[in-house]
């Protein structure tokens, strides 16, 4: 079978000699990244784009095969946006919002992911991730990042103060120190390996066949999942559309398939054939078959070392939260890892990485498992309930709730973290300190924008004033924050989606992390809270702000 | 753990789910769990006042495959 990218002709980027081995010292840079997937190139770029030196590692010298991690969520989007790259994948990729679920040959129900409007992005856009990869790696590119392709992690060494790595290259092996080392090398990491880390949770025996088929389909873009298909006696299937006419066809095979017999390209062909009917003309673009794990470590930063991505955390792919988990990894972990290097926050702002994502991993892991065992009963009793619940469904409303064929990625709320400010005042809306900041319309200038790009990647201060108040409340350089002033009796706040989704009123500020994430809001402003809610938001203590 | 002393959260339909489906594995039994399923099957349905879950319900309970339900045997 081909290494599944179609018409795609994957690059090969070729080895390059680094100036660090034919140096008489060992070279030393502030961060090291390993693996150069989706989730260590976005942190790559993030960490480029604030100005931090960073070196990315990568065994290989091309791109994924297979198409693996399709299905980018509406945050994946938005961080991407932030650093420069969602226009492109957006417009190369499929855009979807709805999803269907189907029993045996008659739709349960069709749900929506995005029902209101007022969002810049859409729920989800499928593009192989490959294609993703290569934008990144395009971006980082042309910020003058440097990716080692063919430089292959063999060791580390920990100390206290740095991270010694031992590289294997074509022209033999060579050594690196660094302030810190990011491991982003999926479950299979040498990082992990080498300091004997384990990961906590299940591993879960049923296999799944992937097919990416190449065809021109008259399916909507939509996300199509049945149980009981007429086509695939008692499993279940699902059904994604990517770019180029390829679609991926996900189905279940049961705990006792044979791995071998079942990637035949024969078998999968008949097995799509009665799919798509006797007169469907489609190719094979990639076959395998997986079974999958929920399970994390149980901290994310080890010293020097960092965890992120299926590095850190695994999930089934039932919820496409493997990939958004882990570019939402790099999202927190890219702010943090810079003000660190820099001096400007304490090394326990790591920790605060570390405690944010492992949440935000336990979630997916939750909502994976759950998914799971909903597709995939364990037992007889589980069977009759997950078939009633289905059987159910089909008349009630009510039934729907239970049925599970996947809960999609979101991102995770993080009011637990000790970098929030507490909520003073009363405020009519979903979200609270912690939340990541929903995305509005807003005029900037006199023309429409959306807020998500005015906060940045920067501790941002939204503020329905007056710009002569705020500089009353606040001072003049608000802070260090990027000031976002809002009329606070203009359109935006009086009859728009912003005023909305965040309760404004005259006098209402929210203060949001660089990663987009709310930390404190008021009902009034002054700048000694200000200032103490920004010294919470870095680990530091009041008084160093 | 038994649906008697299972703790169900109705707010958090994946959350009401798994433990009933967690109450119901600790049957062992594929009969008592559908017994148990219909049971509570048919108090939701009375608790949202569907006649048609109502009947949904029972026609699953009336299919053949499930001879091991005693139709009528206390199961409103």
């Amino acid at each position: 079978m081909s290494p599944g990218q179609g018409d795609y002709k994957r690059p090969t980027f070729g080895y390059t000699r680094s100036a660090d081995q034919d140096i008489a010292t060992t070279a030393h840079h502030p961060v090291i990244i390993v693996g150069a997937g989706l989730v260590g190139l976005t942190l790559a770029v993030d960490l480029k784009l604030q100005g931090v030196p960073v070196i990315l590692l990568e065994k290989r010298d091309t791109l994924s095969d297979g198409s693996r991690s399709i299905c980018q969520s509406k945050r994946t989007l938005e961080i991407w946006d932030r650093l420069g790259v969602a226009e492109q994948i957006v417009q190369r990729g499929i855009t979807w919002n709805t999803g269907r679920i189907f029993l045996r040959d008659q739709m349960l129900y069709a749900f929506d992911l995005l029902p209101e409007a007022g969002h810049k992005m859409p729920a989800f856009v499928n593009l192989q991730q490959y294609l993703v990869e290569a934008a990144l790696v395009e971006r980082f590119t042309e910020l003058g990042g440097e990716i080692r392709w063919r430089h292959e992690l063999i060791t580390i060494e920990a100390s206290e103060d740095h991270v010694t790595a031992t590289i294997l290259t074509p022209d033999g092996f060579y050594h690196l120190t660094s302030a810190w080392l990011v491991s982003a090398e999926g479950a299979r990491g040498i990082v992990r390996e080498q300091l004997g880390l384990n990961y906590a949770g299940q591993v879960f025996e049923d296999k799944f066949l992937i097919a990416d088929v190449k065809m021109t389909g008259d399916f909507p873009s939509e996300r199509w999942f049945w149980f009981e298909p007429p086509f695939h006696d008692g499993q279940t299937a699902l059904l994604h559309r990517q770019a180029d006419d390829v679609w991926r066809i996900d189905l279940q095979l049961g705990w006792d398939a044979d791995v071998k017999a079942e990637q035949e390209p024969e078998r999968v062909r008949a097995r799509i054939q009665k799919m798509l009917g006797a007169d469907a003309n489609f190719d094979l673009e990639w076959i395998s078959v997986y079974v999958f794990q929920c399970r994390t470590l149980e901290r994310y930063v080890h010293g020097r070392v960092i965890f992120m991505g299926d590095a850190a955390h695994q999930v089934s792919p039932f919820g496409a939260r493997g990939g958004n988990g882990g570019v939402q990894d790099a999202d927190n972990l890219g702010w943090k890892l810079k003000r660190v290097l820099d001096g400007t926050a304490p090394p326990e702002l790591l920790e605060s990485y570390s405690l944010e994502r492992l949440y935000a991993a336990r979630e997916n892991i939750l909502h994976s498992t759950r998914a799971t065992d909903f597709i995939t009963p364990k037992t007889a009793a589980s069977k009759v309930l997950r078939d009633t619940v289905l059987e159910l469904a089909q008349a009630q409303p009510f039934a729907r709730a239970l049925v599970n064929s996947g809960r999609l990625s979101v991102p995770a709320h993080l009011q637990e973290s000790a970098l929030n400010t507490a909520d003073e005042d009363q405020f009519d809306t979903v979200i609270s300190p912690g939340s990541p900041a929903p995305e509005a319309p807003i005029m900037v200038d006199g023309k429409p924008g959306w807020l998500l790009e005015q906060l940045g990647g920067e501790f941002a201060l939204l503020y329905a004033a007056t710009i002569e108040d705020s500089a009353d409340a606040i001072g003049p350089d608000a802070g260090g924050c990027r000031l976002v002033v809002v009329d606070p009796e203009g359109s935006d706040v009086r009859q728009g989606e912003l005023g909305r989704r965040y309760d404004l009123k005259p006098g209402t500020a929210y203060l949001f992390r660089p990663d987009q994430h709310v930390v404190a809001r008021w009902r009034a402003l002054d700048g000694s809270k200000l200032r103490a809610s920004l010294a919470r938001a870095q680990a530091k203590r009041v008084s160093e702000v | 753990m038994t649906l008697a002393n299972t703790k169900m959260d109705f707010e958090d339909a994946d959350a009401f789910y798994a433990s009933l489906a967690k109450a119901l594995d600790a049957t062992q039994s594929e009969g008592q769990a559908l017994r148990l399923t219909l049971r509570l099957t048919i108090i939701l349905a009375s608790q949202i006042g569907s006649k048609t879950a109502l009947g949904t319900a029972i026609e699953i309970a009336q299919e053949p495959v499930f001879d091991v339900l005693q139709i009528g045997d206390n199961i409103g």
